[in-house]
């Protein structure tokens, strides 16, 4: 025990509030961050109620810009270029994310090394992969750029997330199952359907909703490599720097955009921690 | 020329030789064993005895096998899922994302047999294990022992020719274990089924089979019925491993007839021979005793068949069913195991036993 008015005591007591301090600075600074990048979206979608969002102020709510994306159709044929471009990457993402995830695991060797070089590309500025691309397939081997180039682009950033997500799943694959179902007759190919097929399927479509998403929503490599093919963040980046008449659309279409996305990653998330959990 | 016809033997592995990157993990092994035998192959780990299991399973491919065939059938080459045995996995493996049914189905499902037919079976299985209302059961839903009753029963219902059993019991608590032990025999012996069971208790090996291969360093060290390999030791290794906590090394001094005499540093020990061949005079060999055939103050007994020793009893370990005695006699630091308390303080005591308790065989290691 100690002494009730010892200097140890006193430290002691210091420490408690000390501590209790800290919780409360933690968790304003959780809010605050929360907030810094939730509001811009929110503001995003009042404006995009308001009568003159150009004014940058909410004022007058009307739905005329929703109602107006209805009659403006230029929109539509960039977001049938994103919905192809991100279907193909999808599922890019579901095949290599699934080979390379259920093969990384039971590497005895260079495991580490292998994991880092299909990491990197998350580190590397979009902008320069954009660029390295472009001068790389258009200046130096002369392809024309187009779906292939954005689909390519794409992939290469999706991919690492894709990976994560898989890796998260199929390193808690217990390999030893599989040798049960060799054990009990099963054929290689009956092993993978019958075990490792239902059993990595979370991290499958995880890989697939990162592959998606990330491709739907890319920009800054896109913007070199898309030729003359338009996706839908080009379309409304074009039209925001133009300030031509489409302006007023763009605040409804990425509304749109934000809340599919942040739906998406919810799903994925919660879909991956259930699988986790159980 | 006369050709003996035999029936085949559940399992014949002839000259087996297995290496781990240049380490020897079964050096040239050889075994046969019977339709519905129960055979354990006991060891300490890194003994290889895992390693002959999973190279019956087919989970591996021996460096050079001269012969193995499961049933008469070689299975050289052959993968686990042409191989008619069946395994009970250390930590049952069992599928997570199927039913308790499911995966006792599975391996009829991927021989083909119909929805009916498999249910049937498998609830056929779930009764032999006792587990026959949890059918549609979650395998997260079951406990350890619950599960590992699964896991025989997914084995067993694809009627393996020999059933392997990967220490099965390693993952029980010790109620459960001793039950399950019994459980399994006389499952066996009702099944009339092969079973090869590895494992590294003792206990578990002499309680449950019909023999034994006791395996040291890759080889079989010596493979005989429960009562050969607890009471007559080939070698110093199963002696010390079966328990033999008493072990005596000196020089063969003396053969009459089934009595061997051996000269331990001047004090002379009377045993039985129990070594693969026959003793030499001046051969180095070893006396080993069970604690619990040492009887401390044996005045009534002494006479011809006893060896007998004065000493000091040091201390005593309460162990609940005896207690340890050390002892420090004229022949060395001995244990003796007698039952209740025992005695407490250093006293002076006599030590003595058998001479057909007292084993005696070559020392150092087996020789090839």
């Amino acid at each position: 025990m100690i002494a009730a008015e010892s200097f140890a005591y006193k430290a002691a007591l210091r420490e408690a509030r000390l501590i209790r301090v800290a919780v409360w600075v933690t968790l304003i600074a959780g809010f605050g961050v929360t907030a810094l990048i939730y509001a811009p979206v929110i503001w995003l979608g009042v404006l995009s109620i308001s009568v003159d969002p150009l004014a940058g102020l909410p004022g007058a709510f009307t739905m005329r810009w929703y109602g107006s994306l209805f009659t403006s159709t230029g929109w539509i044929q960039p977001l049938f270029i994103s919905l192809e471009v991100a279907v193909i990457v999808s599922v890019l993402c579901m095949v290599s994310a699934m080979l390379v995830g259920r093969a990384l695991p039971r590497l005895k060797h260079g495991r580490g090394l292998l994991l880092g070089a299909f990491l990197l590309p998350l580190v590397v500025p979009g902008i320069v992969v954009g660029i390295d691309i472009f001068i790389y397939y258009k200046m130096f081997l002369t392809f024309k750029m187009g779906l292939w180039s954005l689909v390519l682009v794409h992939f290469i950033w999706a991919f690492p997330f894709a990976l994560i997500g898989m890796l998260v799943i199929s390193s808690r694959f217990d390999v030893r199952l599989l040798e049960a179902a060799a054990d009990l007759g099963a054929a290689p190919w009956r092993r993978f359907w019958d075990i490792e097929r239902p059993l990595l399927m979370t991290g499958v479509v995880t890989a697939g909703m990162f592959g998606f998403m990330l491709s739907l929503t890319e920009l800054p490599r896109s913007i070199f490599v898309a030729g003359r093919t338009q996706t839908l963040p080009l379309f409304t980046w074009a039209e925001t720097m133009s300030r031509g008449s489409h302006i007023s659309l763009i605040y409804c279409l990425n509304t749109l955009i934000a809340v599919i996305s942040v739906a998406l990653s919810v799903l994925s998330v919660w879909l991956l921690g259930r699988r986790v959990k159980s | 020329m006369s050709e003996v016809v035999e029936i085949a033997a559940a399992l014949d592995a002839v000259d087996i030789l297995h290496q781990y990157s240049g380490v020897t993990a079964l050096d040239h092994v050889s075994l046969r064993v019977q339709e519905g035998e129960f055979l354990t192959i006991l060891g300490p780990s890194g003994s290889g005895k895992t390693t002959l299991l999973r190279i019956i399973g087919g989970f591996e491919t021996p460096v050079a096998a001269q012969r193995l065939s499961i049933a008469g059938i070689d299975v050289r080459g052959l993968p686990a899922n042409h191989r008619e045995v069946a395994t009970v996995f250390q930590h049952y493996a069992l599928f997570p994302h199927m039913s308790v049914g499911q995966n006792v189905e599975y391996g009829l499902k991927v021989r083909g047999v119909m929805p009916a037919g498999r249910r049937k079976r498998a609830e056929e299985g779930l009764r032999l294990v006792r587990l026959s209302d949890k059918y549609d059961r979650r395998i997260h839903q079951l406990s350890g022992g619950e599960r590992q009753r699964v896991a025989f029963a997914r084995a067993l219902v694809t009627e393996p020719r020999i059933l392997l059993l990967d220490e099965p019991m390693g993952a029980l608590d010790e109620k459960l274990r001793r039950e399950m032990q019994v459980e399994v025999r006389a499952l066996q012996r009702h099944l009339k089924a092969t079973f090869i069971q590895v494992t590294h208790s003792q206990e578990e090996a002499l309680t449950m089979s019909d023999r034994i291969a006791v395996m040291h360093r890759g080889r079989i060290e010596q493979l005989g019925t429960p009562a050969d390999i607890f009471d007559r030791p080939a070698t110093r290794f199963v002696a010390a491993f079966m328990g033999m906590t008493n072990l005596i090394d000196g020089t063969v001094s003396g053969i009459d007839g089934k009595i061997t005499q051996l000269d331990a540093a001047g004090q002379l020990l009377l045993g039985t021979w129990t070594g693969p061949r026959p003793p030499a005079l001046g051969q180095p060999a070893f006396a080993a005793i069970h604690p619990q055939r040492i009887a401390i103050d044996p005045s009534a007994r002494t006479g011809n068949g006893w060896n007998c020793f004065g000493g000091q009893a040091l201390s005593a370990a309460y162990r609940g069913a005896h207690t340890d005695i050390q002892v420090s006699s004229q022949i060395g630091p001995l244990t003796a195991a007698v039952a209740g308390m025992g005695i407490s303080g250093a006293v002076a005591v006599s030590v003595g036993w058998r001479a057909e308790d007292c084993a005696m065989g070559p020392a150092g290691e087996l020789d090839s």
